[in-house]
């Protein structure tokens, strides 16, 4: 998420979800663990949290994107979140699920490890990314200080698996099958 | 009020459809004398509904186009391809008003007065008045010599004016009427329709009309609202006993708005003819009106009643003759009768026509079929509801109803699919236009019309379709000179064209003109930077830069196309709808645009295949055969492909899950099962599959554009369990398997 674009939800009420009056006003995040770090969605970017269900994986498609699932009769594509942000595959376990977010209307799924809360940080909680060389930061919008530690806000739009992405990946598993 | 006026603009929309449908029909030489009958009534109800809710300017123009259409019906005007052209345009000019008028907007007066030049240019008569019809030939003779004078006869012999029967005629046995019926000014401003007239007399049992037109001025006098023409109306009743006061019931609306002659008894020259109309003696119940051949009353050869005298006849009046059969269900004798000369009553009242929408009967059974097990699941949810215990079983129960209701919106949704006929038909129009602007001959020829495609796509796809038949008149096709000086006819031809191949729809837009001139294409994508100056890219490749945004070649920016956004415009059009679309150029011979569309919403006959522990599904259109073959079967041959015997034919054979990137696991069996595929347009091949599961109907889910086009893969589908199975598609596998150049897959040793 863009800083204009948070600028956006900060203007309008957030929902009361998480039941709590010091929110108001403020940006809600559902927080996520992947790997044992934190990681953050806005809350207004997310759509639902699905059950692991065995994804139906795609031809010559990157590594991070595991394939297809049912989404009520819709197809929608899931990503393995610790692949994505070069962390290696993600652990089965009984918690996963997928966080379905939404970005230019158009939906995906993120494998996470567990769903931890939702948080609700004031304006002091929110930190710039620091300057860093590595190509994963493009991923990371900022960053939450909360009591437990630091939590990594996603940069969702890039979460994407575009087309372009589609096409490479494709045209170097071709490759590679040679 | 404001249904009924929207009412009568869609069925003007489909009226208007049937016109373009016969003028095109004409234009290719496969109309005939019905079409022209199709034609002229399609424009006549809409005057005459135009007409009804007081549309002046369409009446007015409807009006215009049907006197020319008159006199071709009648053979006074010979159709030949120019007036044919006419015609078209003349079409579109009516499709013009009648939308704006639908949307309250002031029709462009300046395309209807040229319109109406170019009509009234084709009229043998100035555009004055219908020429006497030359289908009833006997009618013409019987015209009026030495009628000059007559207007102020008194009325003619045989038709007192009274209500006493004729004493010809036995009682019991029907009495005719005659009613003349001529309008004052301001019938038209006061609401009347004279239609509505004939259709509250033809209730009454059958009519004769015959209508004097002498009285119309020249087209440039002609006010619309004032109402120039004159009727006779022989009126044979149904029921004996009809009285004058019915009729005159009938006028009601228009007293002293028009003048109104009722007289018992035929017209007056009826016992000039050879045979009678009315002959006392016929049965009413079983006397069928005369067949067309037999001549009409003429009105016009009767004196006129009093009032005409305020309208000289002139010396060759002029009338056509409708007969009107009596209205279906009112009728007393409808036993033997047959409608007239080809007029179908039901035409005539131009009754709104229901538009319907055509439904392959599969998708009708399938949508019952849900119904179906929606009711079961409903009833199930309602017992298991009442029993608390069983709480997890509703959980799945309404994960079930979920399903079908989805299933149901899917079904819904694929008989949504349209014929894209309509589409093309509106591109014809196009073509003249553009035709028109570059003084180009240009001919469209269209096939493939009954392709289905969704009707959302078919509507998005308008936009992007016009932009290319634009640009194949415009830059496509050259002068007429220089085709001739190259040998090639001087009209252009582009061809439409749409067909399905398994998943997708192709649509193709070719014209045979000068191609893509490649030299000035480069120039030009150099000239602005679009590519580096050095590079040289192949002939395809500069193709392709047509699609570049901001590009245009044409030196200058013509009115019709050269904005310099078309393809581009056309190129994101394509891809919003998941659409993709290749170029291909033959310098000289012309150009060919191929549309590549898929079936978001269609649902597939397919075979459902496993391989790797995945499922796939393929689409049953393109398997040609299935087989278990032995290993041993299968030869290599050098460089280290392989090629298998399937149908007399030595086909090169692919193993499915190593063109998808998903080598073998474990032992590979003896026994393989092959799939022989023969692809769209390309050569066939051999698939090698784990194994076949089932062959079913599979609703096609697009992949959405999170996932984009992946090769081989051209949809998905959700099987019966919830799982996503991909729908293969036999032209990606083949070009994947050509770019892969897939290793052979090994025997196992």
């Amino acid at each position: 998420m863009n800083a204009s674009a948070a600028a956006a939800i900060d203007s309008v009420p957030a929902p009361s979800a998480a039941g709590n009056a010091d929110i108001q006003g403020r940006v809600e995040y559902l927080t996520f663990l992947t790997h044992g770090k934190r990681f953050a969605a806005p809350i207004t970017e997310v759509r639902e949290i699905r059950n692991w269900s065995n994804p139906t994986s795609l031809p010559h498609a990157q590594s991070h994107l595991l394939g297809v699932v049912n989404l009520r009769g819709t197809v929608l594509p899931v990503v393995d979140l610790a692949m994505r942000l070069g962390m290696g595959p993600t652990e089965p376990a009984p918690r996963n699920v997928f966080v379905v977010v939404e970005v230019d209307d158009r939906p995906v799924g993120l494998l996470v490890e567990a769903v931890a809360d939702i948080v609700a940080p004031g304006p002091d909680d929110h930190q710039p990314l620091p300057e860093s060389s590595a190509e994963v930061s493009d991923l990371i919008a900022g960053l939450i200080l909360a009591d437990e530690g630091m939590i990594q806000v996603l940069q969702l739009s890039a979460l994407q698996p575009t087309r372009h992405e589609m096409g490479d990946a494709a045209k170097t598993r071709v490759e590679e099958a040679n | 009020m404001e249904a009924i006026r929207q009412a009568f603009f869609e069925e003007c929309d489909e009226l208007l459809d049937q016109l373009e449908e016969g003028l095109l029909a004409l234009q290719d030489g496969a109309g005939d004398g019905d079409t022209i009958g199709a034609v002229f009534r399609a424009v006549h109800s809409i005057k005459g509904g135009a007409g009804a809710f007081a549309l002046d300017v369409l009446t007015d123009y409807a009006h215009a186009f049907e006197n020319v259409l008159d006199q071709v019906r009648s053979g006074t005007l010979a159709l030949d391809q120019d007036v044919v052209m006419v015609l078209l345009r003349a079409a579109d000019v009516l499709a013009d008003v009648a939308r704006a008028t639908a949307r309250d907007e002031v029709p462009d007066a300046g395309a209807i007065a040229a319109a109406k030049a170019e009509l009234s240019s084709l009229d043998p008569n100035g555009g004055a008045a219908s020429a006497p019809p030359a289908a009833e030939p006997v009618f013409a003779p019987l015209a009026l010599d030495g009628l000059d004078d007559l207007p102020d006869l008194p009325d003619p012999e045989g038709a007192p004016d009274d209500d006493g029967p004729t004493p010809a005629l036995p009682t019991g046995a029907v009495r005719d009427w005659t009613i003349d019926f001529e309008p004052l000014p301001g019938l038209l401003t006061s609401g009347n329709e004279p239609l509505y007239f004939f259709r509250s007399l033809a209730v009454l049992g059958e009519l004769r009309v015959s209508c004097d037109t002498t009285g119309l001025p020249g087209l440039d006098r002609l006010d619309p609202s004032d109402l120039m023409l004159r009727w006779r109306v022989h009126l044979i009743p149904t029921a004996f006993d009809l009285t004058r006061t019915e009729i005159e019931n009938v006028f009601d609306f228009a007293e002293g708005l028009c003048h109104l002659k009722i007289v018992e008894g035929t017209p007056a020259r009826d016992d000039t003819l050879p045979e009678p109309i009315a002959n006392p003696a016929i049965d009413p119940t079983t006397s069928a009106p005369p067949p067309p051949s037999v001549p009409s009353p003429d009105p016009t050869a009767a004196p006129r009643p009093e009032s005409a005298g305020a309208v000289q006849l002139g010396p060759l009046p002029q009338a056509a003759v409708v007969p009107l059969p009596p209205a279906a269900g009112t009728s007393a004798r409808p036993v033997a009768k047959k409608p007239g000369t080809g007029v179908n009553p039901s035409e005539m009242r131009a009754k709104p026509q229901s538009t319907s929408v055509r439904v392959d009967l599969q998708r009708v059974d399938d949508l019952v079929n849900l119904v179906g097990e929606i009711v079961i699941a409903q009833a199930m949810l309602s017992q298991i509801a009442s029993e608390p215990a069983r709480h997890q079983e509703l959980v799945g129960t309404l994960d079930s109803l979920n399903q079908l209701t989805l299933e149901v919106q899917d079904s819904v949704m694929a008989i949504r699919a349209l014929p894209v006929k309509p589409l093309f038909q509106r591109m014809s129009r196009i073509v003249r236009e553009a035709a028109q602007m570059t003084s180009k001959d240009v001919r469209l020829t269209t096939s493939g019309e009954d392709t289905q495609i969704d009707k959302t796509v078919i509507e998005l796809l308008a936009d992007p379709l016009t932009h290319m038949i634009r640009n194949a008149v415009d830059h496509g096709l050259e002068e007429p000179k220089t085709r001739k000086a190259a040998g090639k006819a001087a009209t252009g031809t582009i061809t439409l064209s749409a067909a399905q191949r398994s998943d997708r729809v192709l649509v193709e837009i070719a014209d045979d003109g000068a191609g893509i001139d490649r030299a000035k294409v480069l120039a030009k994508a150099r000239e602005k930077g679009l590519i580096e100056a050095d590079t040289n890219p192949e002939p395809a490749e500069i193709d392709r830069l047509l699609f570049l945004p901001g590009f245009s070649t044409s030196d200058q920016v013509s009115e019709l196309s050269g904005r310099g956004v078309g393809m581009d415009v056309v190129n994101r059009a394509i891809q919003d709808l998941s659409g993709t679309i290749a170029i291909q150029s033959d310098p000289g011979r012309g150009t060919k645009l191929t549309v590549s569309l898929p079936l978001t919403l269609a649902i597939l006959d397919g075979m459902i295949v496993s391989c790797r522990g995945e499922r796939y599904v393929l689409p049953l259109a393109s398997i040609v055969e299935t087989q278990i073959l032995e290993g041993s079967k299968i030869e290599g041959v050098a460089g280290g492909g392989q090629v298998v015997l399937m149908q007399d034919h030595m086909v090169p054979m692919f193993d499915l899950g190593l063109l998808l990137g998903r080598p073998y696991v474990g032992v590979v069996e003896e026994e393989r099962t092959v799939l022989l595929i023969e692809p769209g347009d390309g050569a066939p091949f051999a698939l090698v599959v784990d194994g076949i599961e089932s062959q079913r109907q599979v609703v096609v889910k697009g992949l959405g554009e999170s996932v984009g086009r992946i090769p081989g893969v051209s949809a998905a589908t959700i099987l019966g369990d919830g799982q996503v199975a991909l729908i293969l598609d036999g032209v990606g596998l083949q070009m994947l398997a050509r770019r892969s150049h897939a290793k052979p897959e090994r025997l196992a040793s």
